[in-house]
Order: C-alpha cells, then structure tokens, then sequence
C-alpha cells in the first residue's frame, strides 16, 4: 500500500522539523497510539487498544526515526502488530522550506499489511488512507498554530495521549475497517 | 429397455439437499469432539524465529497445542501423486510440504501451529494468542518472474524457482521453419489469472481414532476417500491401510479443489491420536481464500502461423505456470499433460511445439481447478484463432471451418492422431459450430453489428474446443508420470429381494450420481429406479475408488457399474437357466426376466436373486449370492467438444460489458440424464464466464492475497448472466459401453475465451485495434484498452 502527499505548514524548516522530532507530536501525528515509550535515540514504543466488532486488538509496535538528514529529511519506520493483522510501514518525509515561514512536507512510503488488514479492502485502503493523511496532517497544523500562540511544553519520557483513536494515520485505518465491516464508530 | 436413459428425472439427491437434511463433513457431531483452529503465516516469506505458545495455553478450554517441532521428524509431509521431469530427464523438484512449518513458511497462510480446545471458539480465541515471532523476506508470485536471477528463492535446492521445464510436440526448430513460411502470424502474449474455487461448502475434517479397534477414521470434505486414504496411510502417517476407515459424505462442491490431500486431513488424524479425543477442523472462509488449491495462473506468449489460404501451418506456445509454494497433489500435471496435450484442439495444425516452465512462487499451491489445463489451452488456441481471424480480415467462424479435422466416429474411420500426444477417440466439429451460427443468427448478427449506432459496442466472440476426460487410461497416465492407477470400481449388490445396492468409487459432490448412475442401473437390469440405491464415499463399504474429476464419473465410474452388471446378468442367466430346465444360451434377458426364446416360459430377476440367497434348488456347482464388482480401466480419455458462442455490448464511456447472449453447442456424447447435462453445462459456463468477466486473484508484491473475501474477489452473479442458450450434438463414445464423454468440466473450458474474443471483436469493429484485454474484463480494463 502505498503513501503518498504533501501538505505546507506556515512554519519555518527548522521549526517543524523541531516538532517533527519531538515524540509527543510523533505520537499525535502518526498511529493513533495511547502510549509512546521511549526506548531509545529515535525509537519508541506505541501500545494502542482496539475493539473492533467481535475482534479485541491491541496493537503494539515500534517506531523509530530513522535516516535523519536534518532539517532536509528523515523516514519514519513503523511496525504495528496485532491479532488482526500486523503493519510494516517505511515512510520518507521531505521537508522543503518555500518562503521564511512556509514549509512543505512531502510524504513518500510503503506499507506491507498482512491478516485480515490485508486481505480484506486492502485494494481501496490505499486511496483512502492518502486522503485521511491529509487530516492528520491539517491536525499537526492546527497543533503548530495552538503551539505558537503558547509556550512549548517539555517533552517528558513517557507521554501519554489522551487523544481517543479518531485520529492518526493507523487509526484511520482501523476507522477504515470499521466502516467497511459497519461497525459505529 | 430405455425407460429412464434420455430421460431428465429428477434428481433423487435434491430432497436431502434442499430440506437442509443434507450430511456435511462440519454437520456431524460426536460425543467429546474437540475442535482445531489453525495459527497461519501472515507472511508470504519469512523465518520463524520462535513460537510463544504460553500465554495461548493457559486459555480457556484449550486441550493442546502443537508446532511443527512436536510432529516427529518420520512425518514429512503430504506428497505429490504426479512426477513431470525435467526436458533433460532430470526429476522436477520435489521440496517436501511440511504439516506444521518448522523454520521457513513459504505463503500466507501456511500452516505454523494448531490449537486444539473444547469449542471452535475457544479454540480460535487461544490461536490468536499464540506469538509468532518472524523475519520477513522478500517474496516473489508472478511465475515469469520467479526465474528472473536474483528473484527470492522458495525451496533452497530449486535454483531459479525451477520444478521443472518440459516440453511436448514437433522439435521447436521445425515448428520454426513452418513458421518462417507462414503468410501471417498472430502473437499473443497474456496472463490466464489464478482463480479461487470456491465450494460452497468449505473444507472440513474430523479425526478419530478408536482405541479398542485401533482404527482411525476421517471424514473429510474430499472428491476421493480412497485416495486420500492411501496417500494418508502411505505416504503421509505411515499408519496400515487397512486401519483408516475415510468417509467423505456428503460434500458441497469441490470443483477440483477437494480432489487433493491437504495437510488438515493427516493433523487432525494425528492428533486425535495424541487426545484419543475426535478433533474437528473446518475452515473459515477466509482459510478457503488462502489455501483451497487455487487453479490457473498461467503467463503465455503464442504464435500461431498461416498460410495464404488460412490453413494453419505452425503453432508455439511457451508458458509459465505458476505452481505456488508446495507441489498440490496432481499440480505438475495440470500445466503439462492436461494442457499442453489439448493443443491441436480441433485444427489439422501440422506442426506444434509447447513449452513449460513451472515455477514455485510464495502464494498458494495451484491445482486442477474444473477443466485444470485444458481451459488454459482452449484459450490459448480460441483467442489466437479469433485474433488472427480480425488481423486477417477473414471470418472466424469460416476461419474455424477451414481448419477442423474432418469428421471420425472412431469405429469405421480411426482416431485422430494428434501432435501433441493424443488420439482423439471420434468426432465431428463442423456440426457444433453449425449448430451454433444457425442459433445465432449469424448474417443478422453481424448486419445488426454494423449498423450500431446507440454509443454500444456489439461484439460476437467464438470458442471451439475439444478436451480430454474420462480421466484416465492407467498405463497412459502412468507412462506420463501419475504415481496411481487412473481407472474405476463398482460393486452391484443384488439383495435377495431383488432390490439393488450399488457401491461406486465415484464420488458426488454435486453431479447428481446417485440419480444418473441409478437410471443406468434400472434400465440395463429392467427394475424400477426406487429399486436401486447408489452407495459412495465410504472406504469401508466401497471396495475401492479412485473418485470424481476429469468429468470421469459417468465414462469411468458408470463403465465400471455396468461392468458389474454384466457379470450379475451373466451368473443370473445361469440360474435362471437352472429354474426354467433351459440352457443359459437359450435364455434371452429383457425388461427384468429372463425368457427361453420364442416361447412365454421366462422367470423374473427378483426371483433369480431369490435363488440365488435362497439356493435349495439351484445349479449344481455354482456359488449362491449375485454380488458383483468390477474395476473398469478405460481404453482412451474421452474428447467432447463444442462451440460456444458469446455476444456483448460495451459501454463506449465506461467500458462497462455487458454479456447480452450466450450459445453453447456441446458434444458430450451419449446423455443419460437430459436435466443434470444442462444443468453441468450452465455451472460450467457461469464459472468461465466468471474468470473471463469477474473473477481474479491478487497478491501484491509482498505475497499478501489481498482480495481474500467476498466483498473483495467477485464471483458472478445470476443477474451478470444471460439466459444461456444451449443444445447438443451426439458423438458417442466408441470405447465405453455408455458411449458417454463427460459434461462436467466442458462449460467452463469453452466459455472464457468466447467472452474476452466478444470483448475484442467489439472493439475492433469499433475502431480501436486491441488485441487483448486482461481477465478479468473490468470496465476499468475495457477503458484503458480503448483509450491508450
């Protein structure tokens, strides 16, 4: 399945590349997870659970940053497993910074699903999760602009989320699947 | 004498089925069952580093669970029943197909552990907690390119992703130098897509094993008991013959598909032995996707040369066949000896050359799938013929007729020897496609064709094809590699009453038997049909069999009863002879009793087997009872054929088609049962149709099947289809007492080519020159075909 897009921020590069790398916006940002441990330089540990219909998941996996070329670029590697079905996802993100304040980050990558994820609705998911990528994204703006009109708090090891699983990249897989199985989200 | 052959009756079996008090595998329940889920690869490729069954254990209900370490190493895996050897006489390559996956799995869906527990449930709950913990690799599922250098091997000691290559026919340089001399030459390259079977019934197994016998018994959802037995008992489990009782009772719909034996049979026999507790497995649908042998998957670049008159000079056909991850039970067959073997299809072609490389891929093993080789041929040659009819501007009807071989009934004129391997048995080709114009109304047709003016495309597509069934001649088949005997048993039990039990190694899973082999039956001995019961499916009461595919049943199966009978009759004119103080050679049989000739004395067939049980007054020196059975090995496959004709309309803005008609001649030989031929032949074409306009298997990249479901892979529909148009021409058979060919698989190895060759004279006539458009014919694909 592939990723694929772009979305400008009203930020400088320097900026958001500071936000892109600090884990309590990686963890609202990228799948929908409940908890974010910091395992190591770049690597961290997301749990997130999920009910889906008669099927109880709970994701677990790891994430970690990776080739990080600052501020020009890095990849985001992602590993989600869970009873229905596991993700494996490298996604190269592209920061361009067009004026001072005006930043593009473009977003290129590839995930592998497997069980049930794969093989049921996988053919549209593709389409579907570009699309919801653009929100998660017009949610990292919406956090950037709340952020700038506030002080910046610290990051702290352990964040814990209390954003419900309605957001984030993987969540918006598992809202996908929902909706196909019509399940109430 | 033919008071129920010819005749529709209606089918005996339908009110069981129809009550719902049909007797599946999963309907049977014994006191304490247990149940079987199955922890399947979620990878296509990859390295098991370790398995947690741990937590999975402490479960609720769970009785057991088993990885591959704990099926001792004696156990290797399932076989394969077919050898195809390498062109230089090598042995194809034969990895071994493991029960439980030790270290590497191989598809998605292989088999890693199985979790056995009070109910399916709970048993399915505690799978999903066992923690699998995998290297992935890269995969490789397109056959073509497995050969690639470089591409991800399967099995370690199969370079290149290499079973085999083979190849049959005339030396490819004098197909070459035929070729050069053609006067046109159409190419084609193109895909015949993997197709998912999809039974109705999924499959499904119970063992049991019986410690005060010793005996072990299966029931499977199987289209062979006896096959499987033996495979389980030779092969697999090592266990004497004689102590596996395999039943396979009423099944759902096999389509090939439950032909082969799958590695669920031999664990849940293994393992009801470990719990001395029956264990139940039966699939989800989703398992069905994943690893029912799938069928197809051929990639194919043809050429097919003529001359100036349109006489077909050469034909070369290379192909890769996909065979998947673990050699299926009969998969080295399909792509070789039940395809490359069909390639003179119904043309004098003079010089022929194919070959086949079949490759492992990480998907699924593919396998005989209802017509298995002989659709990939009849598609090979009809879209070939139909394409170089439209690039020659010729007629493809006139085009067909000019290259038939000329009419043989195989009594006064011989059998035709082909090119490739084979002597047709009889035919006569013209008729067919006769027939089939006349039903079309094919100058009208084509009037109406050029005159269209409503933003519709109208397209008619031809398929004229032959294949081989009544599977098999034993010492054929065993000269081409298959590692068991191809022929039938039958056993007619006359009861001393008179009423009659017979006991076939066919097996029906949908064909109706149980009525067409009782109409043979009644009318060859002259009793009412509700005097007959057709008894399959058990090994303990069927002495053996080697069961139902190849559209064998009737030709191989039905032979092998009237076998039977012969010899019932033949013994029962004795006594009969007996009780009317006459010689047996006197004696003539009809309408249920014996007669002395030119007189009124004559006796009945009740009161002979009477006799026969009840001998006080009887031959001397002959045995009492009248039981009979007889193992039928058929002289020659059978070869129907027909020509199938598709007409569709498409939507010049959306490419959608629309399949407005479809005709379908068949020659099926002699039919017993008028209704059950019709309605093999609907089935059949609905399925060719369906791979043709709806129907295709995806995996992407990594070896995930991603269209696993019903809301993902399309199966078609009552409403995608016309009303078929059908009738018959009558070619009997001239080696079997029924002179019967077979019907089963016909429909399906006629119809997909007749449908894409519509889609492509449609478009053709329409302006755009295309030469293919891939199955399945999406609107999508319809669209890009006219705009790029």
């Amino acid at each position: 399945m592939v990723v694929k897009g772009q979305h400008e921020f009203k930020v400088s590069r320097e900026k958001l590349w500071n936000y892109l790398m600090d884990p309590e916006v990686l963890a609202k940002i990228t799948p929908g997870v409940t908890k974010l441990e910091i395992l190591d330089t770049d690597k961290y540990k997301s749990v997130s659970d999920i009910k889906i219909g008669p099927v109880k998941g709970k994701f677990s996996g790891k994430l970690s940053v990776a080739d990080k070329q600052e501020p020009d670029s890095f990849a985001i590697v992602m590993e989600q497993l869970s009873k229905i079905g596991n993700a494996h996802a490298k996604v190269d993100m592209q920061l361009a910074e067009l004026a001072p304040d005006l930043t593009t980050l473009s977003f290129d990558g590839k995930a592998k699903l497997s069980g049930i994820i794969a093989r049921t609705g996988q053919r549209v998911l593709s389409g579907v999760a570009n699309t919801l990528t653009k929100e998660i994204f017009a949610s990292l703006e919406q956090h950037i602009e709340e952020d700038i009109a506030k002080t910046t708090p610290l990051p702290s090891q352990v964040t814990e989320t209390s954003k419900d699983n309605t957001t984030g990249f993987f969540a918006s897989i598992i809202n996908f699947i929902k909706k196909l199985f019509g399940i109430k989200t | 004498m033919t008071k129920y052959i010819g005749k529709s009756i209606k089918r005996v079996e339908d009110k069981r089925f129809v009550t719902g008090q049909g007797k599946y595998t999963d309907d049977i329940k014994l006191p304490g069952m247990t149940h079987a889920y199955l922890v399947r690869s979620l990878y296509a490729h990859a390295t098991i580093n370790s398995i947690d069954t741990e937590e999975a254990s402490k479960m609720p209900g769970v009785i057991a669970i088993y990885t591959g370490a704990d099926i001792p190493e004696a156990i290797a895996g399932v076989p394969c029943g077919w050898q195809v050897d390498f062109k230089n006489g090598d042995t194809m390559k034969e990895p071994p197909h493991p029960l439980l996956v030790r270290q590497k799995v191989r598809h998605v869906g292989d088999g890693v552990a199985i979790v056995i527990a009070e109910t399916r449930a709970q048993a399915k709950d505690a799978a999903e907690m066992v923690d699998v913990d995998y290297d992935i690799h890269d995969a490789v599922t397109c056959p073509k390119k497995a050969v690639e250098s470089g591409a991800p091997l399967v099995h370690p000691d199969a370079p290149n992703n290499l079973c085999f290559d083979w190849e049959l026919g005339n030396p490819k340089a004098e197909v070459e130098e035929a070729m050069s001399r053609a006067a046109h030459i159409t190419e084609l390259e193109f895909s015949n897509q993997r197709v998912v079977p999809n039974a109705i019934e999924p499959r499904s197994a119970i063992g049991i094993y019986d410690t005060a016998y010793d005996k072990h018994t299966l029931y499977t959802s199987t289209q062979n008991p006896h096959l499987i037995r033996l495979l389980l008992c030779a092969f697999v489990l090592g266990i004497p013959e004689h102590k596996v009782r395999v039943v396979g009772p009423d099944v759902g719909g096999g389509f090939g598909s439950k032909i082969f034996h799958y590695t669920e049979e031999a664990l849940v026999i293994w393992c009801s032995k470990e719990l001395k507790r029956p264990v139940k497995w039966t699939a989800e649908r989703g398992e069905s996707f994943l690893t029912d042998a799938h069928g197809r998957d051929h990639v194919t670049h043809a050429k097919m040369g003529f001359d100036e008159d349109g006489k077909i000079v050469a034909l070369q056909a290379d192909t890769y066949a996909n065979l998947g991850a673990y050699l299926s039970t009969f998969a080295p067959a399909v792509p070789t000896y039940l395809h490359g073997t069909l390639l003179q299809g119904l043309y004098t072609t003079p010089k022929i050359n194919v070959d086949v490389k079949a490759t492992f891929t990480h998907t699924n093993a593919v396998d005989a799938y209802r017509g298995a080789g002989r659709p990939e041929a009849t598609y090979l040659l009809e879209r070939l013929i139909d394409l170089a009819a439209l690039e020659m501007g010729k007629d493809p009807a006139e085009l067909r007729f000019k290259n038939f071989i000329p009419a043989f009934d195989g009594v006064e004129q011989e059998g035709y020897v082909t090119q490739v391997a084979l002597q047709y048995d009889s035919g006569n080709y013209e008729p067919v496609l006769k027939r089939a114009l006349e039903m079309v109304g094919y100058e009208a047709f084509r009037e109406e064709q050029a005159k269209q003016s409503n933003g519709k495309l109208l397209g008619i597509g031809f398929s004229t094809y032959i294949e081989a069934c009544g599977i098999a001649p034993s010492a054929v088949v065993g000269a081409l590699g298959a590692r068991a005997g191809l022929f039938e048993v039958a056993q007619v039990r006359v009861q001393p009453t008179g009423k009659v039990s017979v006991y076939t190694g066919s097996h029906s899973h949908g064909q109706g038997h149980e009525t067409t082999f009782a109409q043979v039956v009644a009318d060859r001995i002259g009793i009412p049909i509700e005097d007959v019961e057709i008894i399959h499916g058990d090994s303990d009461s069927v002495a053996f069999g080697m069961g139902t595919y190849g559209s064998r049943s009737l030709a191989v199966g039905g032979s092998a009863i009237v076998k039977s009978i012969d010899k019932v009759l033949e013994k029962g004119a004795k006594v009969a002879a007996h009780l009317l103080e006459a010689s047996p050679d006197d004696l003539e049989y009809a309408d249920g009793k014996w007669t002395v000739k030119g007189t009124d004395k004559s006796v009945g067939f009740a009161d002979v087997s009477l006799t026969s049980y009840v001998p006080h007054n009887y031959p001397e020196g002959l045995e009492p009872g009248l039981d009979f059975n007889a193992f039928y090995d058929p002289a020659n496959f059978t070869y129907p054929f027909g020509a199938h004709v598709a007409i569709v309309e498409i939507d010049k803005e959306t490419g959608a088609v629309k399949l407005k008609r479809f005709i379908a001649v068949d020659d099926v030989g002699n039919v017993i049962n008028p209704m059950i031929v019709d309605g093999q032949i609907h089935g059949g074409l609905a399925q060719g149709i369906g791979q043709a306009m709806h129907e295709g298997t995806v995996y992407d990249d990594s070896g995930q099947l991603i269209n696993a479901s019903y809301m993902d892979y399309c199966m078609p529909r009552a409403d995608d289809l016309p009303s078929f148009e059908i009738d018959r021409t009558v070619t009997p058979c001239p080696h079997n007492p029924l002179g019967v060919k077979g019907a089963g698989e016909a429909g399906c190895i006629g119809a997909t080519p007749a449908v894409v060759n519509a889609v492509v004279d449609a478009l053709w006539k329409g302006g755009f020159k295309v030469k293919d458009v891939p199955m399945p014919m999406t609107p999508e694909r319809v669209w890009t075909a006219m705009n790029s």
